[in-house]
């Protein structure tokens, strides 16, 4: 195993599921920009209420009082923060479901048309396969989505300077106040970084679809999914058939996925800039057990792969 | 194209000799280079081996020598050696029978040359 | 002369059966091997073995290299096809080249752009776009541009039309093949390639029934189109195989003398099918 082994193993995945790489991220990206620009040319004053989401009466000229007024403002970083977030949020959602098609996908396309036959005919070790299709799974997949989001931002950006530009000649705005007390590039830095203990939070499922992915001979996504239903049918009728208290089970997962009010909440309070809050949200949501589960499908994966692909 | 082989000699033998026909027909010229091994493999669906042995016989026979790095070529005067060669097998092998079988029908000279197209 | 594949008492069981019962094998530098065997007789199994893809027991040692513990490397230097037609159809020509360029250390792209060149693919087009025979021409590009010592084909021509099969034992034959390289085939169509085989092995039931180099196999058996008056002393000599159609009667003899059969009727070389057909039916009974 070498550098050029690696790069190019993960070239080989980027070109395979191309689709929804490059060309679903840049789709988005696009609409997205586009969407508010055609909201401006047709109607005056909405983009406001898309942006501010208050009342309809803002207007331009009253948006950018808004600004000159608030832009020494502690919260201003917050409203930028809340801007940049959302700009990223369809992105990120999308990537979600993509990165979970692709993991239930890695390991089964490659068995059904059988061009597993000749990936195992070349000294790639599976170690290696595996290994590569978990990380452009988990960090590089999102990462183009990230870059597609940070670009469209990048742009937006681009374009706010322009308009404050031409629009702040009657206002008192202090561009490079905005700039820093908006903190757009930290901002832009963390959701990077959330990415990390993001992929060590979600690593179960990413993991298990997978494995899924390895062993199933045909709809993968279906085994994905039924198994763990009828584990929980089974605790649920256990549950009710001996008067027990509750699901333990579902009670994990459901905890395990979710972000509650009192996640955010608690750090929320005690920190001073807002962009750390999703780190450290995100990063209590990490266990070890989810870890070492997580360890314990991708060891079968490999496996799976180096003993079983061929049958 | 692959050829019909003969079952019953071996193949390098019949290889052997469709060179030796090649070279009396002039169709390998003296000084002219055989194909390489692998490229007659490749065309009759051979294996190298059967062609290389083929190839010595035709070395050891002292009809195609080796020039270091270029190949195996036709020595020169091979097509008049070639001639003489296959002259002598015709008439000790060869042609004792036609000859009797000759006279066992009574055809003459004049017989054998004039009806040529005649009895196909 | 050294062997490049050795195989020493390899067997394997599922469960009570054998699939594959103490088979020895070798193959030496410049020999081109064919191991051939009806449905089920373990040709499969023997290769999955010899490509580290099955547990067994008994030694396999192919360059040196233990295939089941050392496979990733081992495949630096071995070369297998599968089934020719397996190329990711998703792939373009261009992306294979610089794929394999990147992830064998042993390939040449300029080699595998020659034999390319010479055909009418182009670099651009996705494998799925191009007919079956094409596809055996890219992945047989990617092979031959390896420079593998040993290469394993498992029925590399099923499938595949007459013109195709043929290209691809040339293209083999020519670009691929040398005195310091091995090739094991296996395959059904022994007619195809017998004159290209430097030896053959016949295998049966998980036994190897007959192992032999191809010249050798021509002047040990022979194929005797028996007089009627001789049939009775023609059996005294034990055919391995007798076969009686219309008033004529054809024997196999394995081992026997020419001065002994030269009696009985008309003496021919079988061809490797007839030696196949006979030894199998033999074996069988």
């Amino acid at each position: 195993m070498n550098t050029l082994q690696l790069t190019t193993s993960i070239k080989k995945e980027v070109w395979e599921y191309k689709r929804i790489f490059v060309w679903l991220p840049a789709i988005i990206a696009s609409l997205i920009i586009l969407a508010p620009l055609i909201g401006i040319l047709l109607i005056d004053g909405s983009l406001s209420a898309f942006f501010l989401n208050n009342n309809p009466n803002v207007t331009w000229t009253g948006f950018w009082q808004q600004i000159a007024e608030v832009q020494h403002d502690k919260m201003f970083n917050v409203i930028s923060f809340s801007f940049s977030s959302m700009l990223f949020v369809p992105f990120l959602l999308i990537a979600t479901l993509v990165q979970l098609y692709y993991f239930i996908a890695c390991l089964f396309d490659e068995r059904r048309d059988l061009s597993v036959l000749f990936w195992r005919s070349l000294p790639v070790s599976d170690g290696l396969t595996v290994g590569v299709k978990l990380l452009v799974g988990a960090i590089i997949l999102p990462g183009f989505f990230l870059l597609a989001a940070t670009l469209t931002l990048v742009l937006f950006l681009i374009l706010a300077f322009i308009f404050t530009v031409i629009m702040a000649v009657g206002y008192d705005i202090s561009l490079w106040g905005l700039w820093g007390s908006s903190n757009i590039f930290s901002h832009m830095m963390t959701s990077w970084l959330n990415l990390l203990p993001y992929t060590l939070w979600m690593l179960p499922l990413y993991a298990w679809l997978m494995l899924v992915s390895m062993f199933s001979s045909k709809a993968p996504f279906l085994w994905a999914i039924i198994p763990v239903i009828i584990v929980l049918l089974v605790e649920a009728f256990i549950v009710h058939y001996f008067n027990l208290e509750s699901q333990v089970l579902l009670g994990l997962l459901t905890d395990y996925f979710s972000i509650s009010e009192n996640n955010v909440n608690h750090y929320l309070h005690d920190q001073s800039s807002i962009s750390l809050v999703p780190m450290k949200v995100i990063s209590s949501k990490i266990s070890i057990f989810g870890i070492t589960l997580s360890a314990v499908f991708i060891y079968a994966t490999y496996w799976l792969r180096a003993n079983r692909s061929h049958h | 194209m692959s050829e019909q082989w003969n079952k019953d000699t071996p193949i390098y033998l019949q290889l052997y000799q469709q060179v030796v026909s090649r070279i009396l027909d002039g169709y390998i010229k003296e000084g002219e280079a055989l194909p390489s091994v692998r490229n007659v493999a490749a065309q009759y669906q051979l294996n190298p081996i059967t062609i290389s042995k083929a190839y010595q016989m035709l070395q050891d026979e002292e009809i195609v020598e080796k020039q270091r790095g270029k190949g195996l070529f036709v020595k020169p005067g091979m097509q008049d050696l070639m001639l003489s060669r296959e002259r002598e097998t015709f008439l000790t092998k060869q042609w004792p029978s036609i000859l009797s079988q000759i006279n066992r029908l009574k055809l003459s000279a004049n017989d054998l040359l004039t009806n040529q197209g005649e009895n196909s | 002369m050294t062997s490049l594949i050795n195989v020493s008492n390899l067997t394997k069981q599922y469960g009570e059966k054998a699939a594959v019962d103490n088979v020895n094998l070798s193959v030496k530098a410049g020999q081109i091997l064919g191991l051939v065997g009806p449905n089920g007789a373990g040709k499969t199994t023997c290769l999955q073995a010899l490509l580290g893809l099955t547990d067994y027991q008994g030694e396999v040692d192919i360059l040196g290299y233990n295939p089941k513990t050392q496979r990733t490397a081992m495949l630096n230097d071995v070369a297998y096809i599968a089934d020719v037609a397996v190329l990711p159809k998703w792939m373009k020509v261009s992306q294979a080249l610089e794929y394999m360029a990147g992830v064998h250390p042993n390939f040449n792209q300029s080699k595998a752009e020659e034999f390319l060149a010479k055909t009418n693919i182009s670099q651009k087009s996705q494998i799925k776009q191009l007919s079956k025979g094409m596809i055996v021409q890219v992945h047989l590009a990617l092979i031959l541009a390896i420079d593998a010592k040993v290469l394993i084909l498992d029925e590399p021509t099923l499938g595949l039309d007459i013109l195709t099969r043929r290209q691809f034992y040339s293209h083999l034959l020519e670009d691929f093949y040398t005195q310091e390289k091995c090739i094991i085939v296996t395959t059904h169509q022994i007619e195809e390639i017998e004159h290209i085989l430097t030896d053959v092995a016949f295998i049966q039931s998980g036994s190897i029934v007959l192992c032999e180099d191809t010249e050798h196999i021509k002047e040990r058996f022979k194929l005797v189109a028996v007089n009627q008056e001789s049939i009775e002393q023609a059996k005294e000599l034990k055919p391995i195989f007798s076969n009686s159609l219309m008033g004529l009667t054809t024997m196999l003899f394995d081992g026997v003398e020419q001065e002994s059969l030269s009696s009985l009727g008309n003496i021919t070389s079988p061809t490797l099918a007839d030696i196949f057909v006979g030894v199998m039916t033999k074996e069988a009974c």
